[in-house]
């Protein structure tokens, strides 16, 4: 007993120290909070206020898909293109080696993502309500931040695996080329329902589709799928990645 | 740990400052849920699903809505949800717009009305208020020319001599706010010549002119020839299937190639061809609750006989089919309330010969909704979708399989609002039958009846016309004199006198007990047309007699007023009518037996 409860007390102050100093190194780096915030908010303001095909409601249903989009990006960013980068640069060797639990590490991200999330959040809700005309039950704004948030998660697993995985120099890249196009396909940009059919089916294969789902049915205007079968395809998509970084992690300790 | 709660802080007064959709309460039957129903939605079938409905408006079409805020919900297993029908062809005025909302028919396209009276129809029907009656869009008046079709209504308008007028009547007519422009048009050398028509060079001027002021031109053809020259000089739709001769490939092809649609109206062509109302209409059970007098009456009358025979129908018929199957887009309208058509009720019918004539029933229900949706400028009317009001008409069973099915309303919306239905309730309210006995004698010091309300002078000046008409009582003879002239101004002039069986309002006599209407008379005219009315009904039944310069005595059959009802009676006159000319006439010892 004595000999646990002091780092169980000492640990939470580590988790809130290292994520603090992490969102401020992430806040003061422009590439990364620019266009993790303003890839969503100028891509809604066109697609979902200024060339909307039908009034109000495509502002409300590009509002929960351009919501998606816009709290995967920071997920896979934080995770995919920090992780890679501070491995290259030596950092994450100098992290392994201090004191720090590796949960710190992890849970710092977790927490910058999370908080540009909400960021983004706020953001596109502002554009949305004082532009789109959206207009929600309280319980519903609420509910579809809440959804999007949590829904990052798996993200970010995704986005650990690939930081594990991937060089420095390519995982810019590579994780651009997976985030743009898996979102264009899971119908985050254009509704889902004016893909062509095999477009459509593929998405059901996708991560963001079912995140995307599950932020429609808050507002009424998913595809009509159980709820479940979207939340257990996140989880799945969550754990397999996990382990995949896990393998990752362990298979750059051997070498 | 300040800072964290200053986030607090922030974050809920962002979300409680959000916007939220106002409150619904106030319309509250606006608001409702359907649960798996088919819908047509004016194009496409969809077999199961879910529509939400707020504020009047279509929120949501999908499966399984989450009704979160527990709208009340109706359930339409087993039924099918359509757009309101458009009607692309009628006349509107009185109550016709209540009679087509009646039938679930939520649009009419009126192809000749005066302004004066149309006009505020239209204003309504952007108004979303406006949910007792259909909504109406109109050509006002039609362009023809002098003594042409359209100028035996008894209204002055203005006719067409030549194609320098054109520019000026279209820009009138958009003026006094023409949806689009109608146009009569008879080929000079067609195989009818009813009246006087326009010439070539005008229509063709007149298509332009409404081009250039963006609005479409369509054209009231009668037959084959004319079509083809209609369509040549561009203009966007027919009006009229036609019985001279069937469609040929180079009218099918005319067609295509200038996009012009066709509004064959087979109800009318039907009445006009002497053939009656389907007993399916008349007789279904179904529907007659919803016929009110003034409709039924209209669609019993007979058509003016102008030669044409049952068989020529299926000409009209053929032409629907040969212009469906070259692709050409077929439009539903019934030209009601013309003799043998009524508003709302005949679209039914027009369904039903349009599949009759070849369109598959789901073709026939596009006629009446997507497709006049798609040829005129009618908004969002003939479809059901997201964002517009829900106008729109539940039925049991599928009419996408089989159209009669239309006829199987359940429930009427006309933008979001529940239309309680008008049903013609059996009239309780007819005095006991009359029994045989004299009406009038004339031996008394002024005209007066037995019974009954008197006997009076009566001419077409109530609708337009310009016939007159004297009447003096012959004291010393004990008989009544009648004068006057049948003048041109009414299609069907009339003047002469008239007997009342009573004149307060929702009231008939019953004289379904007697047998033959007596009455002694003599004229310098050889016919004299003897008419019976009915309870809610402006037209009609006509009986003629054969006069001569010396008194007769007449026995007129009760029960040869077809399709009459006897219970009914609200008057019976005894005119001069049809042939334009002075008359004179006497009439003595009215009497039923």
């Amino acid at each position: 007993m004595n000999a646990t409860q002091p780092t169980t007390v000492k640990l939470l102050p580590i988790y809130w120290l290292e994520s603090k100093m992490e969102v401020l190194k992430m806040w003061r780096s422009p590439g990364f909070a620019i266009s993790s915030l303003l890839f969503p908010v100028m891509f809604y303001t066109f697609f979902g206020l200024l060339f909307t095909m039908n009034a109000d409601n495509m502002s409300t249903y590009l509002l929960a898909t351009y919501g998606t989009f816009g709290v995967i990006g920071p997920a896979l960013m934080s995770f995919g293109v920090g992780v890679a980068v501070e491995r290259g640069q030596g950092w994450f060797d100098v992290k392994e080696a201090s004191p720090m639990p590796a949960s710190a590490y992890i849970i710092a991200r977790i927490a910058v993502s999370l908080v540009f999330s909400v960021a983004v959040i706020m953001c596109l809700f502002t554009l949305g309500a004082t532009f789109g005309d959206v207009k929600l039950l309280q319980s519903q704004w609420l509910l579809l931040c809440i959804v999007l948030m949590l829904g990052s998660l798996p993200f970010c697993a995704i986005g650990l695996a690939m930081g594990l995985s991937l060089k420095s120099n390519t995982a810019p890249a590579v994780v651009n080329l997976t985030y743009l196009p898996m979102s264009f396909l899971s119908g985050l940009w254009v509704p889902i329902n004016m893909f062509p059919e095999t477009m459509q089916n593929i998405a059901h294969f996708l991560p963001p589709f079912h995140l995307a789902q599950l932020a429609l049915k808050v507002i009424d205007m998913d595809i009509g799928g159980n709820v479940w079968l979207h939340f257990g395809a996140l989880l799945a998509y969550g754990l397999v990645f996990f382990a995949l970084a896990m393998m990752a992690y362990n298979k750059k300790d051997k070498s | 740990m300040r800072w964290g709660l200053l986030i607090v802080i922030l974050l809920t007064a962002f979300f409680t400052l959000l916007p939220e959709p106002e409150a619904a309460a106030q319309l509250p039957s606006q608001n409702f849920v359907i649960r798996n129903v088919r819908l047509f939605d004016g194009d496409k079938i969809h077999p199961s699903t879910d529509l939400l409905i707020e504020g009047g408006v279509i929120k949501l079409i999908k499966e399984k809505i989450n009704n979160r805020r527990n709208f009340s919900e109706i359930d339409g297993d087993g039924k099918t949800l359509m757009p309101g029908l458009v009607d692309a062809h009628a006349h509107v005025w009185g109550d016709a717009l209540t009679q087509a909302i009646n039938a679930g028919v939520t649009t009419e396209l009126d192809m000749f009305s005066m302004p004066q009276l149309i006009s505020p129809m239209q204003q309504q029907r952007d108004d979303n208020k406006n949910t007792a009656q259909a909504d109406v869009f109109s050509a006002t008046i039609l362009a023809t020319a002098p003594n042409g079709h359209g100028t035996e209504y008894g209204f002055d308008i203005p006719v067409l001599t030549g194609p320098t007028q054109a520019k000026d009547f279209v820009e009138q007519r958009i003026k006094q706010g023409a949806d689009y422009i109608k146009i009569v048009y008879d080929a000079p050398d067609s195989p009818y010549q009813f009246s006087p028509s326009i010439s070539l060079e005008t229509l063709t001027e007149l298509v332009k002119q409404a081009h250039i002021h963006n609005k479409l031109a369509v054209v009231h053809i009668d037959n084959l020839k004319s079509a083809k020259q209609a369509v040549r000089a561009g203009v966007d739709g027919l009006i009229h299937s036609f019985m001279d001769a069937v469609a040929d490939d180079e009218l099918a092809q005319l067609m295509q190639q200038n996009h012009v649609f066709f509004i064959p109206t087979l109800t009318v062509e039907a009445s006009l061809a002497q053939v009656m109302p389907d007993q399916s209409l008349l007789g279904d059970l179904v529907l007659v609750d919803y016929i009110n007098a003034e409709q039924m009456a209209s669609l019993k009358a007979p058509f003016m006989n102008l030669g044409f025979k049952p068989s020529d129908l299926s000409k009209a018929k053929q032409s629907v089919k040969k212009l469906h199957r070259a692709g050409i887009t077929i439009l539903a309208g019934t030209d009601a309330p013309n003799p043998g058509t009524a508003h709302g009720i005949s679209l039914h019918e027009e369904l039903r010969l349009l599949v009759e004539a070849g369109l598959t029933p789901l073709q026939a229900l596009k006629a009446a909704t997507s497709n006049s949706h798609n040829a005129f400028n009618i908004g969002y009317r003939g479809t059901i979708a997201i964002n517009q009001p829900a106008t729109m008409v539940l039925v049991d069973g599928d009419p996408t399989l089989d159209i009669m099915r239309t006829r199987h309303i359940t429930a009427i919306w006309k933008n979001g609002q529940w239309f309680e239905r008008v049903v013609t309730k059996p009239d309780n309210s007819v005095t006991p039958a009359i029994s045989a006995g004299l009406i009038a004698d004339f031996n008394q010091q002024t005209i007066s009846t037995f019974w009954g309300e008197g006997i009076e002078a009566t001419n077409d000046n109530v609708i337009g016309g310009h016939s007159t008409v004297s009447v003096l009582l012959n004291q010393s003879e004990g008989i009544l004199n009648v004068s006057g002239e049948v003048k041109k101004g009414f299609t069907y002039p009339w003047a002469g006198v008239q007997f009342f069986t009573t004149k307060k309002p929702g009231q008939a006599m019953d004289l379904s007990q007697l047998q033959t209407l007596e009455f002694r008379a003599k004229g310098n005219i050889s016919t004299l047309y003897v008419m019976l009315f009915q309870k809610g009904s402006y037209q009609p039944v006509v009986q003629s007699i054969t006069l001569s310069k010396d008194w007769q005595t007449h026995s007129v059959k009760l029960s040869g007023f077809t399709n009459a009802d006897l219970a009914n009676v609200t008057a019976l006159t005894w005119v001069a009518s049809q042939t334009l000319q002075t008359f004179e006439f006497a009439i003595d010892d009215i009497a039923l037996r």
